[in-house]
């Protein structure tokens, strides 16, 4: 385990290692969360708020970076599945409806941090909206314009940003009462700056 | 040798224009439009066109963009229904290839412009005339108050057309 450590987790114990281990998330997958956290939250507000707005440049320039963000977090999504897969996550808690609790929303968050960019390309698609990466380059369109597709794009993204949200809230919720109630490591593994292994037993 | 002259066929052909929202393309089309072209090589005077293209007539196939580009901050189609464009020069450059300098009139201002184009037989007599050229709206004032922003809406509009001719007798 040594080499996962950087040299100053093992003069301090503090530093995090880059690699996921037994007792907490390592600097790239925290790294990962909270970015996408950041920008999952971003791209909810300007998404609400361009929904408010009649056709208007304010509205061009808020799509335009929802789009450009939203590319971006597809990217970081895939990245952290990526990731996921090559440094295996601390272990889910052992009790079986905990365990399946953990497992549905998980999967249903990174089902919908997956699923919205692509409802969302389709959407620009059928809207004759090219996304572009912030003016640095444009996606293909998936479908020639398409009005009843477009209408339908726009609704199954605006539900499925509500039910996003539905789930981050039961994810922080989650969170809270495992560190609160439960007063285990399951949110402060996930949290920089704490000593590892804090709360939870030693480490095997 | 007497002028050629030809009228545009409504509908069969296409109008098509190209500008940018955030960088990406965005593209429409003008299905509305009329014309009569006379082409005389033998006269440096006898050529003539005359296009005009009905604003409203524009498709984004997006309806809300449509109204929008259709309203005041555009084109403005209530004040002025009509793009014109009339020229009364004619060049050739080569066959089937001319220089055609004129007037086009957007809105309230008249430019002068200069497209070359392509003439080639369609068919039946028919004639198909196609070419390309770009403008920048805001020459036009195309894109009033906040849409005068370049950053998120480009200036530069390319204009790609490809109709058919109908050949008529006389000037």
């Amino acid at each position: 385990m040594a080499e996962e450590l950087t040299p100053m987790d093992r003069s301090t114990g503090h530093a995090i290692p880059l690699r996921n281990t037994p007792e907490r998330y390592g600097i790239v997958a925290q790294t990962l969360h909270w970015l996408i956290a950041a920008l999952v939250t971003v791209q909810f507000v300007f998404g609400v708020k361009a929904a408010s707005l009649p056709l208007s440049l304010e509205r061009l320039i808020l799509l335009a970076r929802h789009k450009s963000l939203g590319l971006t977090l597809f990217a970081l999504v895939i990245l952290r599945l990526a990731w996921r897969m090559y440094s295996s996550p601390p272990p889910q808690p052992s009790q079986a409806p905990l365990r399946t609790a953990a497992r549905l929303s998980h999967g249903l968050l990174y089902a919908l941090l997956l699923a919205m960019p692509i409802v969302g390309w389709l959407l620009s698609s059928a809207s004759s909206l090219t996304v572009s990466w912030f003016g640095l380059f444009s996606l293909p369109n998936l479908v020639t314009p398409d009005r009843r597709l477009a209408h339908w794009m726009l609704l199954t993204h605006q539900t499925m940003a509500w039910l996003l949200l539905t789930v981050v809230v039961i994810h922080i919720g989650a969170a809270f009462w495992h560190h609160f109630i439960l007063k285990d490591n399951v949110l402060t593994r996930m949290l920089p700056f704490t000593r590892r292994g804090r709360r939870s037993g030693r480490p095997p | 040798m007497l002028a050629e002259c030809w009228v545009l066929v409504p509908q069969a052909g296409k109008i098509v224009f190209t500008g940018t929202q955030a960088g990406a393309p965005v593209h429409g089309t003008f299905s509305d439009y009329a014309g009569r072209v006379c082409i005389d090589t033998g006269h440096a005077t006898g050529s003539r066109f005359r296009v005009s293209v009905r604003t409203a007539s524009v498709d984004t196939q997006l309806p809300e963009l449509d109204k929008a580009l259709r309203g005041p901050d555009f084109f403005n189609s209530a004040r002025w229904p009509q793009a014109m464009f009339d020229s009364e020069s004619v060049k050739p450059l080569g066959p089937g290839r001319y220089q055609v300098t004129g007037k086009l009139t957007l809105r309230d201002v008249t430019r002068e412009i200069s497209v070359p184009i392509r003439l080639t037989p369609a068919g039946g007599g028919d004639a198909r005339l196609s070419g390309q050229w770009s403008l920048q709206r805001l020459d036009y004032h195309i894109g009033l108050g906040q849409w005068a922003d370049t950053e998120w809406v480009g200036n530069r509009v390319e204009i790609l057309f490809s109709v058919t001719l109908k050949p008529v007798a006389g000037k």
